[in-house]
Order: C-alpha cells, then structure tokens, then sequence
C-alpha cells in the first residue's frame, strides 16, 4: 500500500518538485557564505519547507494542510526579508498573523469551526506578508547597501507578482487540483532560482564596482608620482611640482578648485603655495578686500595662517583631516559675498604628514550643486597621503641640486625609499618578528612590510623592484600604496597580486618590473596564505620535522603581463615554527671563490638557530652571509624577513 | 606605446609616444599598413617622444621603409635623439632611413 | 680603439673556443627561464648592476636584451624548460657578458658573416639601392621580426670582441669604455 502510494506519488508533480526543492536548497546554502543578513540561509530554510511539505502532501493530500503550510511559507518569506532591514514590526506582526491564521484554518479543517468561512479565503490571509513584504522592500531601498538587502529590494515586484500569481492559483484551482500542482507550483519555485540569479549577478556588480574603485584609485596614485617625477627630471623647479600635483589631485579627487599650503620654515605657519582652478576661500575675507575675481584669487595666492589658525590652520597643526560635506549649513565656513564665484559648495582637507611630521595641507573645493562624496573623501586622503612624499621628494632633490646628475638621481631615489621603509613592525600576539636589510651601493630596490590588518592578522612583504632610479623608487613606493590600500579590503593574496600587477601593468615608461611575496597569516589560529610573483621560495623551519621545508609557487614578475593570474597556497604554522623571507641578493650574495651563498647554507642558518628568537636570526643570517662573503663588494641588496610562531 | 596620427597638408604625422621594443613594434607596421590600404601616399614618423628602440623596432621601420620605397610613395623618420639615434648609427643605417631633425624639415621635403 | 672585431676592414662574427672572453672568474651569474615574455625583465635584472656612467641612459639595456632575446627566442626556442646562463660583470671602464643556452648552435653564422660583408661593402660604396637588399638577414627559420639587426648594431658596440664557443650556443661580448676625465 505505501509502496504504491510512493509510486504513484512520484510518477505526478511531486519528482519535479523534489528535484527543485533540492537545487534551491543547494543553491541558497552555496551563496550564504557571500552575505551575511542571513537571507540566503532564510531561503534555503524555505527551500527545506517547501520540499518537505509536497512530501507530506503527497502523503496525506489534504488541501487545506497546503493553504496552513503556504500561510507559514509566506510569513517566514516576509519575516526572512524584513529581517535584512532589521524591521521589527515588519517581521514579527505578519508571521504571527500567519501563524494565527494557520492555525486556525487546521483547527476549522480537523474540527469543522466556522464551515460559513471557505477555506480558500484563509488562503487569500497569506496576502498580508506578501503585501507588508513588498512596502519593507519598497521603503529600504535607500538602505540597500549590502548585496543581501540589495537583493530584497530588487525582487520585490517579481516577488509580489509571483506571489499573488500563486495565490489567486490557489484559490481558484485549489491545491489538489493537478493543473496547480503540476505547473504552478514549479513556476512558483522557479523564481527561487531567479533570486539566485539576481544575487550571482549582484555580487559581481559589487566586485566589479570595487575593483574599478581599486583601479581609479591605483591609476590616479601612478599619475600623481609620474607627474611628479617628470618634473623633477626637466627644468626643475619646486612650484612646478606644486602646481602639477594641484592640478592632478584636484583633477583626480573631483574637485572644482584646490590649494596646496606648506609649512613655514621658521616660523609656525603654514602658506598658500599652488592654487589650481577655482578655489573660494573657506575664511573671512577683509571686508576693505574688493570683490574681484582677480583681487581674490591674488589676496587668496599669498594666504597665510598660523597653525590652528583656521579651518586650513587647525588641519596643519592637528594632523587631522576635514571634511565639510555642505558648507552652506556648516557655521565653520564664512559667507564672503554673493558672487557665484565665491560660493563654496563642498570642502576637503586633507594634512601633508612624512614620517609623522605634518609638512602642510591640501585643501579641495566644489562649487557646483554638487557636494563631495564620501568616496571622495577617501580618495583625496589617498592623494594627500602620496603627495606629501613628492613634495617631501622635490625638497631633497633641491638639497641635491649642486650634486652631479648621477648623484642626484640617487639621492631622490634614496629619499623616496626612506619615506617608505616601515617605521615599526607591529606587535602581534603569538608571533615575534625580525628583519634587516642591507643596501647594496644607497639605493635599495628591495622592499619588506609587515602590515597589520586587524588585532591577530598581519600580511608580510616582501619584494625585489628590478633597476635602480628613481622610475624604481617610484614604482616601490606605488607597490607599497597599492598593497596598503587593498590589504583591509580582507580579499586572498592571489587577488591582491593580480591587483598590485594590473595596477602597475601597462604604463608607458620601463622599469616597472618587480618580484613580490606575500604571506598573509592569522597569528590567533596559525593559518596563513602564500601568494609569489617569481619571488624567491618561502624557507620554513617546521619543529615537529625538525627540518627546513622550502614552498614555491611558479609565477611571473608583476609588470610583465597585466592579466597574470597569481596563485595562492595554504600553509599552516604551528608553535616553534620559523617562516623566513629574503631576496635574491642574500642567496646570490658572492664570495671570493666566486660561489654563491645558496638556499642550503640559508636552511643551515636557520636550523643552527632555530631556537632563537626571530630578531635574534634574522641577525645570525646577516652575520653568516657577510662572513660567507669576505671582502668582495656585495652586488645587491640582501633583505631578510623573519617570523617565528611563539611556543 | 601609444600611436597618434595627425595630418598636415596633404602629409600625415604618426606620433609615436614611448618604446618601441620586441613587444609592440609590430604595431607600428600594422598601422603604416592599414593608412596604405585607405591610400595615405605621405607619411612622417615622429620619434620625439620616443627614448628606446632595439632591432625588432628598427626591423619594423626598415619594413616600413622599404614597402613605402618599392611603393613610390614618401616617407620621412624625424625627431631622432639620444639612444634610438644611437642604435640607428651602429647599425649603420643612418644613410638607409630618410630622416630629418624636425617635422618642419620633413614637410619640407614632402613639398619638394 | 680599434674594434677587435675588425677582421681585414671587415666586422665579423669569430669562432674561438679559447678566447679569453669565456673566462668567468670573478663575474656574476644568473640564470632564467627561456620566457619570451620576460626577456626585458631578465634584462633590466642584469643592467641594474652596471654603474649610471656607462648605461648611456639604455644603451646598454637594449644591447643586453638583443642577446638574450636571440638566446631566448633562437638558441632555446622559447621553450620554458631551457634555460639562459648569464655571466656578467661591469665596471666604469667596461662591460662584460657571457651568455650561454641549451639550443643547437648559431647553424647559420658563416652566411651571416657573407651576408655582412656584402652589407659593408654597400655602405662602404654608399650604394642605398643594393644596401635595400642587405638591411635584412633572413633564413628560412627567420620570422617577421627577425633581422638579424640586433647583430649589425651588437658588432660595432662590443668593440672589445664579440665571439661564439665552438658549438656556437655560447656567446661573449666585451666592451670597453674610455676613461672618464675627472
């Protein structure tokens, strides 16, 4: 008897819906790691519903057991939904209604109460969820600023319509009906797979969205150091550099107008250097001060304030940025007259700061109806961030200027490689960090980093930029901007890779070429990633094998190709274990004899200290490659980067 | 590298901005071919922003020369300097190439 | 200072296995894949050890990277598995490189040098017509972009000598550049 209802159970619509059922659960599990409003789980709970109750149905074909489950479906749908705008009445009202209405439809159908009432009209209840459903969908949509909410607001009208599609179905044909079961009803699920569409497609306009954010953002850093570069290497003169450098971030960062203002030498001021474009003052103008576009602009050239005298004065003197989104309300800017030309719509400012030292401000406005962004204010940081070292940069190179051509190049080279070293190795529990490096004649080409990403995260760099120079120094200094920009955006360290590569790809001049390796490390758990551009291989000291374990990854220098897709490997660190990162020129390092220093003689280094602490062997190394090394002149630079797993 | 045309007169100036090295010379003979297929008859080639060039870049402007030659057609090389003018002396070609110092010489010499 | 090259008035490519020019003592060593694509990579990797003086902004570069692109390109085929051996050293007064691959050998280096010498003699004779015939070396291996004007140009620069090893997979090149008056 049960075998034959079983067959003849699947032989109808039930295979069909079995087979959705699954699908949409599998589908909706698959997407939940992508969010984290929980709407995903929401449906895939839903999908669980919906393939268990045909199942019972088709057991026990009762009508009026599907209208009860259809009113629960429908109000944990709205209840899922409502939940992603956090809405409380929004969800909790309609699925108790639901509730309620289920039960009671269950109670009428087992024990016959109010037989006036057709069942079908306690079908039409579920209209409620679907209605409040629509109107929390409908009103968030200014909200909808994750992909889970997104994609809520962007199926709500295929979702109403759906819905009451389904529940006029029901009503009017009725669940037994075989037309319902056979078509509706796989209709009605295969929106589910829809939803999944349109979520697949939002996630990847988001990726899309950021990763053309990354790239402006990438592009406009390059821009700002070229134009930078190439002035210092034409007819070389400091308010050139200021006035190219106002001009692209003013360019770069949206703005109508901007301001560079540098720090007095002697006295606690700082000055108006370069104005670019239309810039409106952001303080009272004398009222004796005519108002005439070129009086201003002249009167506006030559400001000056003392530090924290002020909007402009403050930001120098604090170090900290601002940003007025609307001036107009905003008491801190004054109204100096009715021209349009003196209206300032927008303002952004922003602290020049090398090495801690604030050196001066830029300051960005807007004058038309539109105000700044917020994503305008994070790209003017940005800016104002790799402008300060140009401008640190075109100061050293003035210095330089008596020096011969050769020399001079150096030194600015030098300059920008001494604004990027990393001042301080970040303090992570569970491991302890050591490193050195050794130039080889000034100016190094290679580049280490520890960058703390959260509490317990760090990601280590290290790499080799091939060719000395200034275009070199250049190149490190964007490598560095573009791994600090995107290492908080938590993406794996082949992502970052291809990132760092497109962002360096294709330029016009040479001497872009760089080698990188990147390990990205949990300190809490010991699991780490490892992603190579054709860097050395990693040498790790594993306690338990009481051995040197080497990990490569086969890949291509950044620069080479823009569409290089990087590789990234798992590896896991336990308590005792020693990662040791290093450029060519250690195992390259030459002896008298004209042999190499090697990968071996690095493993036996690091075996013999292995219970040292990771400065301690950093220094050994350094120690063992000069000893190996005599007196012949070391070639290249030798950068060592090492991190041991507290026991 | 970047390729940019511009006419004068009847002469057309093929801008060519950066290097011309083993990996993108090629397209500078693609270009120079696809303006003889739209019946360009007047070509000056402006090397002023470009500081490299090695023998897949010269190979690309003696191909050009020699179809341009065998074509009847005209062709100047101008804006030479630094280590591209370099290279086209150690290859001994600077007698090869017609080449003159300024796009006013090549225009010149297009008229004549 | 006389090319070593010049053999008779004529630049051209010798075979001496014992030239003192493959003597590696003292000189800096690296080795790459033969990858087509990063050959100006391999390059700058090289010509970043040599001082600022003697670059001649990237004059050196470029000679550098004709030679490894032939050993790359004809010498290894491209072919990722073989590898290029550079041997080099600079200082402000020369430039010396050695560089081997695993290829069969420069087949055709005494066509070349026939080649050559008919060049020469259109130059020499300022001929342009008949040089139109020289500009290119072309073997039946020969592709769109070869030349064989990396080697014109690479005789003149390695004015020190420029010499194969005997199976002609091996090359060394020197330079010599003059004294710098302070």
């Amino acid at each position: 008897m049960i075998s034959a209802t079983i067959a003849e159970a699947l032989s109808g619509p039930l295979l069909v819906k079995l087979v959705l059922a699954p699908i949409l659960g599998a589908a909706f599990l698959y997407l939940r790691r992508k969010e984290t409003e929980g709407v995903m789980t929401g449906y895939a709970f839903l999908a669980a519903f919906l393939g268990l109750r045909d199942v019972a149905f088709a057991l026990f074909p009762f009508p009026d057991l599907y209208r009860a489950s259809d009113l629960i479906f429908f109000g944990i749908l709205c209840w899922v939904q409502a939940a992603s705008f956090g809405a409380r009445l929004g969800r909790w009202l309609p699925l108790a209604f639901e509730l309620l209405a289920a039960a009671l439809l269950v109670l009428k159908s087992a024990l016959g109460f109010a037989p006036g009432v057709p069942s079908e009209l306690f079908g039409l209840a579920a209209l409620v969820p679907v209605l409040v459903n629509f109107a929390v969908s409908s009103l968030g949509r200014a909200e909808a600023d994750t992909p889970g909410r997104s994609l809520v607001v962007r199926v709500r009208f295929p979702l109403l319509a759906g819905s009451v599609f389904y529940l006029a179905a029901s009503a009017l044909l009725g669940p037994s009906s075989f037309a319902f079961q056979a078509f509706v009803i796989p209709l009605f699920y295969s929106l589910g797979l829809y939803f999944a569409f349109m979520f697949v497609d939002i996630l990847h306009r988001e990726l899309v969205g950021a990763v053309g954010y990354y790239e402006e953002s990438i592009d406009s850093l390059y821009e700002l150091l070229l134009s930078s570069g190439s002035a210092m290497k034409a007819e070389f003169s400091i308010q050139e550099v200021l006035d190219n450098m106002a001009g692209v971030i003013a360019e770069k960062a949206g703005a109508d107008g901007s301001a560079i203002l540098l720090a007095d030498e002697f006295e606690e001021a700082v000055s108006i250097r370069a104005v670019h474009g239309r810039f409106p003052p952001p303080w009272k103008l004398p009222d004796s001060l005519p108002r005439a576009e070129d009086r201003v602009a002249a009167f506006v050239r030559h400001a000056r304030f003392r530090l924290g005298e002020g909007l402009l004065g403050e930001v120098a003197q604090s170090g900290k940025h601002l940003f007025v989104p609307d001036a107009a309300v905003d008491p801190r800017i004054p109204r100096n007259g009715e021209e349009d030309w003196l209206r300032l719509t927008s303002l952004i400012a922003a602290p020049l700061v090398v090495r801690d030292r604030v050196i001066g401000a830029v300051a960005l406005s807007k004058s038309g109806p539109e105000p700044f962004t917020e994503r305008d204010f994070d790209r003017a940081k940005l800016l104002a961030n790799f402008g300060s070292i140009a401008v640190a940069n075109s100061f050293s190179f003035l210095e330089a200027a008596e020096r011969s051509d050769i020399d001079r190049e150096a030194s600015i080279a030098e300059g920008i490689q001494k604004t990027i070293a990393p001042r301080k190795i970040p303090e992570l529990a569970g491991v302890s960090f050591g490193a050195y490096t050794s130039p080889a004649r000034g100016v190094c080409s290679d580049y280490y980093d520890v960058i703390q990403t959260r509490a317990d995260r760090a990601v280590l760099v290290v790499g080799d930029v091939a060719g000395k120079g200034v275009n070199a120094g250049i190149v490190m200094a964007m490598v560095r901007s573009i791994i600090h920009l995107i290492t908080n955006s938590a993406k794996d360290t082949a992502t970052l890779l291809s990132w760092v590569n497109r962002g360096i790809s294709g330029k016009v001049d040479t001497d872009h070429f760089a080698t990188l390796s990147l390990v990205s490390v949990d300190a809490s758990t010991g699991e780490a990633e490892f992603s190579n551009a054709a860097h050395q291989p990693l040498l790790i000291y594993r306690k338990d094998a009481d051995a040197i374990e080497t990990v490569d990854i086969k890949s291509i220098p950044i620069g080479v190709e823009r569409a290089t897709e990087y590789a990234a490997k798992r590896l896991r660190f336990r308590p005792g274990d020693v990662l040791v990162m290093y450029t060519d020129g250690v195992v390259e390092a030459m002896n008298e004899q004209g042999r190499q220093f090697g990968r071996k003689n690095l493993g036996n280094a690091i075996l013999r200290c292995r219970e040292l602490s990771a400065k301690e062997i950093a220094e050994a190394i350094r120690g063992d490659v000069m000893e190996f090394s005599g007196r012949t002149k070391q070639h290249d630079d030798q950068t060592v980067l090492v991190m041991k797993a507290k026991l | 590298m970047e390729l940019k045309i511009r006419k004068s007169g009847e002469s057309y100036i093929i801008d060519v901005n950066g290097e011309m090295d083993l990996y993108n010379s090629y397209r500078l003979k693609e270009l120079v071919m696809r303006m003889l297929e739209k019946k360009v008859e007047r070509f000056i080639i402006n090397l002023e922003n470009v500081d490299y060039i090695d023998s897949s870049g010269i190979g690309a402007l003696i191909y050009i020369c020699s179809t341009i030659k065998k074509m009847n057609l005209k062709l100047v090389i101008t804006n030479i300097h630094g280590s591209v003018k370099k290279v086209i002396e150690l290859t001994k070609l600077m007698g090869y190439f017609p080449i003159t110092q300024s796009i006013e010489e090549a225009l010149e010499r297009m008229e004549a | 200072m006389a090319n070593e090259n010049l053999k008779n008035g004529i630049l051209e490519i010798r075979v001496d296995e014992n030239s003192p020019l493959f003597d590696k003592t003292g000189m800096l060593h690296k080795e790459f894949p033969s990858d087509f694509r990063q050959i100006r990579y391999f390059t700058l990797l090289i010509a970043q050890s040599a001082p600022p003086d003697i670059k001649e902004i990237n004059l050196l570069e470029q000679q550098i990277s004709e030679i490894i692109k032939n050993a790359v390109k004809h010498g290894n085929k491209c072919d990722v598995e073989k590898k290029v051996r550079v041997w080099y050293s600079f200082s402000p007064e020369h430039a010396h490189l050695v560089v081997e691959d695993e290829g069969e050998g420069f087949k055709d280096l005494e066509k070349w040098n026939e080649f050559n010498r008919k060049r020469q003699s259109c130059l020499d004779s300022g001929n342009f017509e008949a040089l139109a015939d020289y500009v290119s070396f072309r073997t039946i291996k020969s592709d769109d972009n070869d030349g064989g004007n990396a080697l014109f140009a690479a005789l003149e620069y390695w004015d020190g000598g420029f010499v194969f090893n005997q199976k002609r997979n091996c090359i060394a090149m020197l330079k010599r550049f003059p004294k710098r008056r302070l």
